[in-house]
């Protein structure tokens, strides 16, 4: 057998902190071989980033690194910064997470690549640029030649990727490392950036770095799943995902939402459909948000209706779970908030119980909100860090219910712990002692302690780890049968809102596009766009992958300052016609009944 | 870019304005008058002198006055240098004061940004900790205890350097004052500079340009100096307006016929038309230097660049 392109072994990584050291990586073993395509999977505070770290030279001041790591049977570990660097991004090179913060945002772009080639080659600065233009081409980005002379910030996410990846590849390197190359893109753009991926495999000797089973299972022939810096298992793919021994990676692969299958019981009671649609509870009509935005031009700056929330009607029955999906931008997020009268609407009515809430004045708004409780993204920012989790929890009493005794309240606030899995040891504890699944657990007993009719879920999980994940979704479930609140659940994963949801709406670029029933929408998707949507989800099942053919939708989300005409999507709809683009499609009610706006579904 | 810069002195002329009126009546609700000090001055000549100034019209008239005439670029004449006009008496402080402020503030640039940037890239060490030791006693003592023991030391012991006098800007004479100035500007520069460097150096943009493989050299003057200096750019602004119009302190320690001594003296003597004329003057270099410092700002940063 050959010699492996490069030899981890008993790698280790210590940090010294001021509460004393903190072992990342634990004796850690692999080797990598050419043409493989090995992912490293594991929760966050695996070890598996600090494992890629190491390998490049890259770990923080405070970190102690030991073991050996050789590539092509050179040791890189430790290695002095100026051998490093003949090797860093020429040999092997990385990809990172967030491509808005990893470009440097005040360089051009083609000042940013070219210095990779004026480090590691002999190319004059013609020579450099023609091979800079040369491999943007080659990653799809668009008009090379203009993005050259632009500052990342004017490129969208999925361009910024690709410029990454264009930055890896200038060199020809034997090894690509991608370190959660896709977690910080939108489902479609993921899907774009996994199918260039693969695509470079035929060359390139990959490790990617996950916590996402299903980027692994399209992409891999290898795996190794850490946990607290250890590997706890390692195999082909098909033994990871069929034959797993190690109670973590099975844990994990039980914690992922299959998307492909059957889901769990439905969020409401009884089967879906059964919360009494004829009486809604909310019913939002015609709504519309929209932000003036400024654009400057000349002398005079003018300023154009940014519509982030246009014509939105759908209804919310008693008990019953609605799903809003869609990508970032799309404006679920908006629409949560103007629901809410967090933020003011341009038109159209939200009317709550009967009442239309944007004509109640403020102090009787404010009355009504014991009825509507909200859990945001960020757990720990959404938490006052001075406040005790006994305090944050008791406020909507004390606002409320200033009635109430100290014993009374401290009672509710400790069955409304229990709901959520807290014991009364958390009652004095401070946000940032909890983990953010705990925090999120906090912030759901608080929105829950009023028992509200409406509960506005945004995107609870998404910062969430899978298992962590898993057990949120399991307790809104519960709590939502147990006190038959209607639920409002943003997400833009859909395998979330696939467990969870009675009925799902799919939103893009501030209109909605389709409604229906969970399990219509996912059997049968009628919108292009939803079809789109449900084919990028990486399946986590390395042959359903090859099964169902996969819709990669071109492009990215248009400027909502300056959508296309008739229909938002048609732009980088396969579906598109003339008509598309001439006209705004109607609602129309399918036979299995979804309501869907589009000319051709 | 120049579209935006015009726009930006727009905006200046109605901030200016407001600026004048409220200065304008705040001085005229302090107690006196610009002729109390005049020793032995009989009230008839007192009642003239107030005629011959205008200063016995209604207020109100007083202030559509010094519009009109501030219109026409009269500053107006001095209440207590009789013989003179603002606008001579600022054209003879102003580039003393200048000439120290500008001096001692790129004197503190340099030393303080290469104080700082080696601080932050010695993190922790004896050297990060001696530099902002410093640092820290720099921005303690006050000038008037630094600028005396330094004409102490420097003139008086070792007799290197005059003591005090402009003699037309002669560089020994300048060398004491500037010195004192600028050494609290080194310190604030030097812990704002480290401060912003340490923060740039933890970006994710720096380990992508580590990842490329470039020298370290490389890796800290192409990308982490540029967005390490913006802090230092917003702290200028107001510093060089500030150091240019003069240091009471300073001036008056070493004898120098600058403007802010003038200031002072102006408004110890109820000199009102001085202080609103300097005050103009400090107003509209500290709009200038604002503007300077936004298009620095958005040159370094091009998120930040006006469109």
């Amino acid at each position: 057998m050959s010699k492996p392109l490069l030899d981890c072994n008993n790698l280790r990584v210590r940090f010294t902190t001021r509460d004393g050291d903190v072992a990342a990586v634990n004796g850690v073993d692999f080797e990598v071989r050419r043409g493989d395509c090995l992912g490293i999977v594991g929760e966050s505070g695996s070890g598996k980033t600090q494992t890629a770290m190491a390998l490049m030279g890259l770990l923080a001041d405070n970190a102690v690194a030991s073991g050996s790591v050789r590539f092509r049977s050179e040791e890189l570990l430790n290695a002095r910064a100026e051998r490093l660097n003949r090797i860093r991004g020429r040999r092997i090179s990385m990809i990172f997470q967030d491509p808005m913060t990893s470009l440097t945002p005040f360089m051009r772009i083609g000042a940013q690549l070219g210095e990779v080639l004026e480090q590691h080659s002999e190319m004059s600065r013609e020579e450099a640029r023609a091979r800079v233009l040369e491999v943007l081409e080659i990653v799809q980005i668009p008009e090379p030649a203009r993005r050259f002379g632009m500052y990342p910030h004017q490129l969208s996410g999925g361009q910024r990727q690709r410029v990454m990846i264009a930055q890896a590849l200038l060199c020809e390197p034997d090894l690509l490392i991608a370190d959660e190359p896709t977690t910080a893109l939108d489902l479609t753009v993921q899907a774009q950036v996994l199918e260039f991926l693969k695509s470079l495999r035929v060359r390139t000797t990959i490790v990617i770095i996950t916590h996402d089973l299903g980027v692994v299972a399209g992409l891999c022939n290898r795996v190794m799943v850490m946990h607290a810096g250890r590997i706890v298992e390692k195999g082909t793919i098909g033994e990871i995902f069929h034959a797993a021994q190690h109670p973590r990676t099975r844990a994990m692969l039980a914690a992922l939402p299959r998307p492909d299958r059957e889901p769990g019981t439905p969020a409401s009671a009884g089967p879906p459909g059964s919360a009494d649609r004829s009486e809604a509870r909310l019913r939002v009509e015609k709504l519309k948000v929209q932000f003036p935005v400024r654009v400057h031009g000349g002398w005079r700056s003018r300023t154009v209706p940014l519509k982030a929330v246009d014509d939105v009607s759908f209804a919310v029955a008693k008990g019953e779970t609605v799903g809003i999906v869609g990508e970032s931008g799309c404006g679920k997020t908006t629409l949560s908030r103007a629901i809410l009268q967090l933020i003011g609407s341009t038109a159209g009515r939200i009317v709550w119980q009967g009442e239309e809430l944007a004509r109640l004045g403020r102090k009787a708004m404010n009355e009504r909100r014991r009825d509507l409780g909200i859990v945001f993204q960020d757990p720990l920012a959404s938490l006052n860090p001075r406040m005790t989790i006994g305090s944050i929890v008791a406020e909507p009493l004390r606002r409320f219910h200033p009635e109430m005794g100290g014993q009374k309240r401290e009672a509710e606030v400790l069955q409304a712990l229990r709901d959520v899995g807290l014991g009364p040891e958390f009652l004095n504890r401070y946000p940032h002692e909890f983990s953010g699944g705990q925090s999120q657990r906090v912030s759901i007993a608080r929105a829950m302690i009023l028992k509200p009719g409406l509960l506005i879920c945004d995107e609870p999980v998404s910062s969430l780890d899978g298992s962590t994940r898993a057990q949120v979704i399991r307790l809104l479930r519960d709590l939502q049968r147990k006190y038959r609140v209607a639920v409002i659940f943003i997400s833009h994963d859909l395998s979330v809102v696939r467990t969870l949801c009675d009925r799902i709406l799919v939103m893009y670029l501030g209109r909605l596009v389709e409604i229906a029933d969970r399990d219509t929408l996912f059997d049968s998707p009628s919108h292009p766009y939803t079809q789109a949507l449900i084919s990028a989800i990486p399946v986590p099942d390395p042959e359903a992958q090859g099964l169902g053919k996969r819709i990669i939708l071109t492009g990215e989300v248009p400027s909502p300052t300056d959508p296309p005409s008739g229909c938002v999507f048609r732009t980088r709809c396969p579906m598109a016609t003339e008509l598309c683009s001439e006209q705004l499609p109607d609602w129309r009610t399918l036979d299995n009944g979804a309501r869907v706006a589009c000319h051709h579904a | 870019m120049l579209s935006y810069a015009l726009r930006r002195l727009l905006v200046a002329v109605p901030t200016l304005f407001v600026i004048v009126t409220v200065s304008f009546f705040l001085i005229r609700v302090a107690p006196g008058g610009p002729f109390d000090l005049i020793p032995d001055l009989d009230p008839a000549a007192a009642e003239n002198l107030r005629k011959a100034y205008d200063l016995d019209k209604p207020l109100v008239q007083q202030y559509g006055n010094y519009l009109l005439r501030l219109a026409n670029g009269d500053l107006g004449p001095s209440l207590a240098y009789r013989d003179r006009n603002v606008a001579e008496l600022i054209a003879e402080g102003l580039p003393v004061s200048a000439q120290l402020g500008l001096t001692a503030i790129a004197v503190g640039l340099f030393f303080g940004m290469l104080c700082g940037i080696v601080a932050a890239l010695r993190k922790n060490t004896a050297v990060d900790f001696t530099i902002m030791a410093i640092a820290m006693t720099g921005v303690a003592i006050p000038t008037f205890v630094t600028a005396p023991l330094l004409t102490l030391f420097f003139g008086l012991y070792l007799g290197w350097l005059p003591l005090s006098g402009w003699n037309n800007g002669q560089f020994a004479h300048i060398v004491l004052p500037v010195v004192a100035l600028a050494l609290p500007t080194i310190a604030g520069i030097a812990r704002i500079t480290r401060g912003s460097m340490l923060e740039s150096l933890n970006a994710d943009y720096v380990r992508t340009a580590r990842a490329k493989g470039l020298p370290e050299w490389k890796v800290i003057a192409r990308h982490v100096l540029r967005p390490a200096c913006m802090p230092v750019v917003s702290y200028l602004g107001p510093a060089i307006a500030g150091a240019m119009t003069g240091s009471v302190v300073i001036e008056t320690i070493f004898g120098l016929p600058g403007i802010g001594r003038a200031f002072v003296e102006g408004a110890l003597n109820r000199d009102y038309s001085l202080i609103l004329g300097i005050v103009i003057i400090y107003a509209t270099l500290i709009i200038l230097l604002n503007l300077l410092a936004d298009i620095i700002y958005g040159y370094l940063d091009p998120r930040v660049r006006p469109k």
